[in-house]
C-alpha cells in the first residue's frame, strides 16, 4: 500500500498534520488547576488532601500537611505558568476558534455537591417551588436544569457574582409570572457532603448563596 | 528504518476512500447541534445565554477588558443575542443539509466561539469538542455525498461516488482517542483508584447538579458493587484507549506477520473499545442531565466505520 514514492503534496500534508497533532497533544497535556491557598481551604480539597496524606504516610513518607500544601501550590504554579507561556503563540487561534484540548472530566468527583432550591413567598409564608432532582418541585426546571445554565449556578464560587444574581432575577421573573400571588422569591444552595459507603455518613448541610428578589424589583 | 516510518506516516495521511463516513458524521453532528440550538430557543434562553447584563442577558462581558467581537460591532440589545442564535442555527442547518458545508462549519465555529467568549460558564467541554470536530469537517470533503451540494453538482444526492481524502476521518479518530485517554489520565481523584474503593461513579451519581434522578439507593448492594466495577472499567477503558490506534494500524497492514495482529484484524477488536464507549455514553444519557454530551460524542463514532463497512452494518442490523 505504501510502496510507491509519496508525492510532494502528500509529504507537505503529512508534515502539517504532524504539526497539528503534536500541538494538540501539547495542549492536551494534563495541566493541573492552578491551586491557591483558598482552593485548599475548600472542604472537598481538604478531604482529598486528607486521603493523599494517609496514602503518603502509609508508604513511609513523613511529609507534613503544610509541606504537601506548599508543594502542590508551587508545583501547580510552575507547571501552569510554563504551559501558558509555551502555548501563547496559538492563544489567538484558541480565542477566536474556541478550540482546546482540556479534558478533565470528573477528574475528582465533587464530594460536596450543591442543591439549588427556589422558594416563593405567598402571604408571608415561604413555599418551595423548585429543588434540583425533586419531582414534586419542578417550576422553571426546563430552564434551571439545562446544561448551559448549570455552569452558571453549579460553578459559583464563595462570592456569587453578577451572573448568579442575573440568573436569580431570571428565575424570579419566571416564578412571578406563574404565581401572581407571590411577592418575593429566594434562591439558595444547600451544600451536602456525600461520602462513599465505606465511610461514615455526614448529614451536614450548609446553606449558601441566598439571594432574595422582590416582585417590585423585577416586574415593575 | 526512519525512512520507512516516514513513508508510512505520509502514506496513512494520503489514503483515499468514499466520503460516506464523513457525510454520516456531518449529518449526525449537525443534527445534535441543531437540537441544542432549538432547545435554547424552546427554553426561552436565547437572550439570557447570549445577551449582556443590561439587555436581559447574564453575560458581564461588557464590564471586562476583552469584549468579544460580537459586542464590539453590535449593540448590547436582545436583538444581537437573537442574531447570534440565528447565525448558529443557520450555519448548523446548512452544514447538516450539506449546503456549502465547509463554509458553514467555519461560520459555526466562529459564532460558537463568540458565544463562548460572551458567557464562558454556558460553554461546556463538549462545545469545545464540537468546535474541534467542526474544524476538521471544514477541511474535509464531507459534503461530497448525502448532501444538497452533491445533488446540485451531480444530480444525485449520493454524489459522483468518487473517493476523497480519508485523513479528516482519521483525524476525528485521533481526536477521540486523545480525548478519552487524557480524560483517563486526569482522573487524579483517589476515588477512581483502589485506594478510594473505586467509589467515584457512586459519588458522581450523588451530585445534584448533574443527576437525572435520585440515586441514593445505589448505596445498597449489589448496586454499589456495580458502580465500583463501572468506575474500574471506565478508568481501564480510558487509559487503554490508544490501543485502538494500534488496531487501526493492524487493519492497514493485515498482511504483516503476528498472531495478535491476525486475531485483532479477524475479530475487529477495535469494536470492543467502540462498543464500551457507546454503552458508556448511553448510560450517561440515561442517568445524567448533561444535555448533548453523550449524543455529540456518539455523533463522532461513525469515524470508526470505514466507508466499506456500512453495507456490512446495514445487513447486520437488518438481520437483527
Amino acid at each position: 500500500m505504501f510502496a510507491t514514492e509519496p508525492t510532494r503534496k502528500a509529504k507537505i500534508r503529512a508534515a502539517l498534520l504532524a504539526f497539528v497533532i503534536a500541538s494538540q497533544m501539547f495542549l492536551a497535556l494534563p495541566m493541573p488547576h492552578r491551586v491557591s491557598e483558598s482552593d485548599l481551604r475548600k472542604p472537598e480539597a481538604k478531604e482529598e488532601l486528607g486521603r493523599w496524606m494517609s496514602l503518603i504516610h502509609s508508604i513511609g513518607i513523613d511529609w507534613t500537611r503544610d509541606e504537601v500544601k506548599t508543594g502542590v501550590i508551587e508545583w501547580t504554579h510552575w507547571i501552569t505558568d510554563n504551559h501558558k507561556g509555551l502555548s501563547k503563540p496559538i492563544k489567538p487561534l484558541r480565542r477566536y476558534l474556541g478550540i482546546g484540548q482540556s479534558w478533565a472530566l470528573f477528574a475528582a468527583p465533587d464530594t460536596h455537591p450543591n442543591r439549588l432550591q427556589v422558594e416563593a413567598r405567598i402571604d408571608g409564608e415561604w413555599k418551595m417551588v423548585f429543588r434540583r432532582v425533586d419531582p414534586e418541585h419542578r417550576m422553571m426546571n426546563t430552564q434551571i436544569s439545562f446544561r448551559r445554565v448549570r455552569g452558571v449556578h453549579d460553578g459559583v464560587s464563595n462570592k456569587p457574582g453578577k451572573i448568579y444574581h442575573a440568573l436569580c432575577e431570571f428565575i424570579a421573573r419566571g416564578v412571578f409570572e406563574q404565581m401572581p400571588q407571590a411577592d418575593a422569591i429566594r434562591v439558595q444552595m444547600y451544600r451536602h457532603h456525600k461520602t462513599a459507603p465505606h465511610k461514615p455518613t455526614d448529614d451536614t448541610v450548609v446553606l449558601r448563596h441566598t439571594v432574595n428578589v422582590r416582585r417590585k424589583d423585577v416586574m415593575e | 528504518m526512519i525512512r520507512r516510518l516516514l513513508n508510512y506516516w505520509i502514506g496513512i495521511w494520503d489514503l483515499k476512500e468514499h466520503p460516506r463516513s464523513l457525510a454520516v458524521i456531518r449529518i449526525c453532528l449537525g443534527l445534535v447541534i441543531l437540537f441544542d440550538a432549538l432547545e435554547v430557543l424552546r427554553r426561552g434562553l436565547v437572550v439570557p445565554l447570549m445577551g449582556v447584563l443590561d439587555a436581559g442577558g447574564w453575560s458581564s462581558v461588557l464590564l471586562r477588558p476583552n469584549i468579544p467581537l460580537w459586542y464590539q460591532y453590535l449593540p448590547a440589545e436582545p436583538s444581537s443575542a437573537y442574531l447570534l442564535w440565528a447565525g448558529i442555527f443557520t450555519t448548523a442547518l446548512c452544514f447538516t443539509l450539506g449546503i456549502f458545508p465547509r463554509i458553514s462549519a467555519v461560520g459555526f465555529v466562529l459564532l460558537s466561539a463568540q458565544w463562548n467568549q460572551i458567557l464562558p460558564q454556558a460553554d461546556r467541554g463538549i462545545d469545545t469538542l464540537v468546535r474541534n470536530a467542526m474544524l476538521i469537517m471544514a477541511v474535509s470533503q464531507c459534503g461530497r455525498t448525502l448532501s444538497l451540494q452533491a445533488l446540485w453538482k451531480t444530480g444525485s444526492i449520493y454524489g459522483d461516488g468518487e473517493d476523497v481524502q480519508a485523513w479528516p476521518r482519521h483525524l476525528v479518530i485521533c481526536q477521540l482517542v486523545l480525548m478519552y485517554f487524557m480524560t483517563g489520565v486526569q482522573k487524579f481523584g483517589l476515588s477512581w483508584t483502589p485506594f478510594g474503593y473505586y467509589s467515584a461513579l457512586y459519588i458522581i451519581l450523588q451530585d445534584y447538579a448533574i443527576i437525572r434522578m435520585d440515586f441514593s439507593w445505589l448505596v445498597n448492594q449489589p448496586f454499589y458493587l456495580f458502580t465500583q466495577l463501572s468506575s474500574a472499567i471506565t478508568v481501564f477503558w480510558q487509559w487503554s484507549y490508544p490501543i485502538v490506534l494500534l488496531f487501526f494500524h493492524y487493519r492497514l497492514t493485515p498482511d504483516r506477520p503476528g498472531r495478535f495482529r491476525a486475531f485483532a484484524v479477524k475479530y475487529h477488536l477495535h469494536w470492543v473499545w467502540v462498543a464500551v464507549g457507546a454503552v458508556f455514553h448511553l448510560l450517561i444519557a440515561a442517568t445524567m442531565e448533561l444535555g448533548i454530551f453523550p449524543w455529540a460524542m456518539l455523533a463522532l463514532y461513525p469515524a470508526f466505520v470505514h466507508p466499506t463497512e456500512w453495507r456490512w452494518i446495514r445487513e447486520k442490523l437488518r438481520l437483527a
